[in-house]
């Protein structure tokens, strides 16, 4: 398979945070020890990681991360996350959030609505940079996995009709 | 005892290699117990039914699935069944990480 499994994500992130060895990625996923192995094995195989004296870091190898990268790649890696908080919302709908809603905006109340998701995506963005600033450890099964956007509904209907050949 | 091999053989086959722990959580029979049967201890009555009602009531999800699996073959264009096969094969991997662990986790 040449995508990434969410889990699979999950180390890298871990590696690239600087989690460098199984205990401490173990520790920063919240994953078992031996899945944490088993994934790390798999991405070493994979040319993503690299492993030197006991220690993982993230592959430079540009063309094995061109292949997870790709569009079609990625697509489904994001398939994944949203059908897990899907699931998640409705196992737990005190600690997940979920809305959808439907509207109609005209121009002008798009660019309104667009600015609003550009003020999310910077205060995302700015909590990032503090965080690195004042040196604030967090782990990474800590996170919270957000996500945002719209589309029209005759083009989401439309392309589910693309089934019918 | 033959009875009791096929009939384990076949469940191994349905289940995919089922891990002693996965037999366990779904027939109610404890863990050891399983181990047991599955190295060759004779099982009870009760045991046999119970892991043949496990195989029965996979083998007719299976056979459902197989149904569909060619209803979708036959009336899904080609770049929907492409996209199924890729969840499948993501949902399979996930698997494949899963019994990597157990064979870790034995050795």
């Amino acid at each position: 398979m040449k995508e990434l499994l969410m889990l699979e994500r999950m180390v890298i992130e871990s590696i690239a945070k600087g989690e460098k060895s199984l205990k401490s990625i173990q520790l920063d996923t919240g994953l078992d020890y031996s899945l944490v192995l088993s994934i790390a094995a798999k991405l070493l195989q994979r040319g993503l990681v690299d492993y030197k004296y006991g220690e993982y870091s993230v592959s430079k190898n540009d063309i094995n991360w061109q292949k997870v990268n790709r569009d079609d790649s990625i697509k489904n890696e994001i398939k994944e996350v949203s059908d897990n908080m899907i699931d998640i919302f409705f196992d737990d709908r005190s600690r997940n959030k979920l809305k959808l809603q439907k509207v109609y905006i005209n121009k002008q109340d798009e660019k309104i609505l667009n600015s609003l998701l550009n003020s999310v995506e910077n205060f995302v963005n700015d909590l990032r940079k503090d965080q690195k600033v004042n040196n604030v450890k967090v782990q990474t099964k800590d996170q919270k996995v957000l996500m945002w956007g719209y589309g029209d509904y005759q083009d989401l209907v439309q392309n589910t009709l693309k089934v019918v050949s | 005892m033959e009875a009791q091999r096929d009939l384990l053989a076949q469940l191994k086959k349905v289940l995919g290699n089922p891990t002693y722990k996965m037999i366990s959580e779904r027939t109610g029979i404890q863990v050891t117990r399983v181990f047991r049967i599955f190295n060759g201890i004779e099982m009870k009555f009760s045991e046999y039914l119970t892991i043949k009602e496990l195989l029965d009531s996979e083998m007719k999800k299976y056979t459902n699935f197989e149904k569909l699996i060619r209803d979708c073959k036959s009336k899904l264009r080609v770049s929907t069944l492409v996209e199924i096969e890729k969840l499948c094969v993501r949902k399979l991997e996930i698997v494949k990480l899963a019994t990597e662990v157990e064979k870790v986790e034995v050795a």
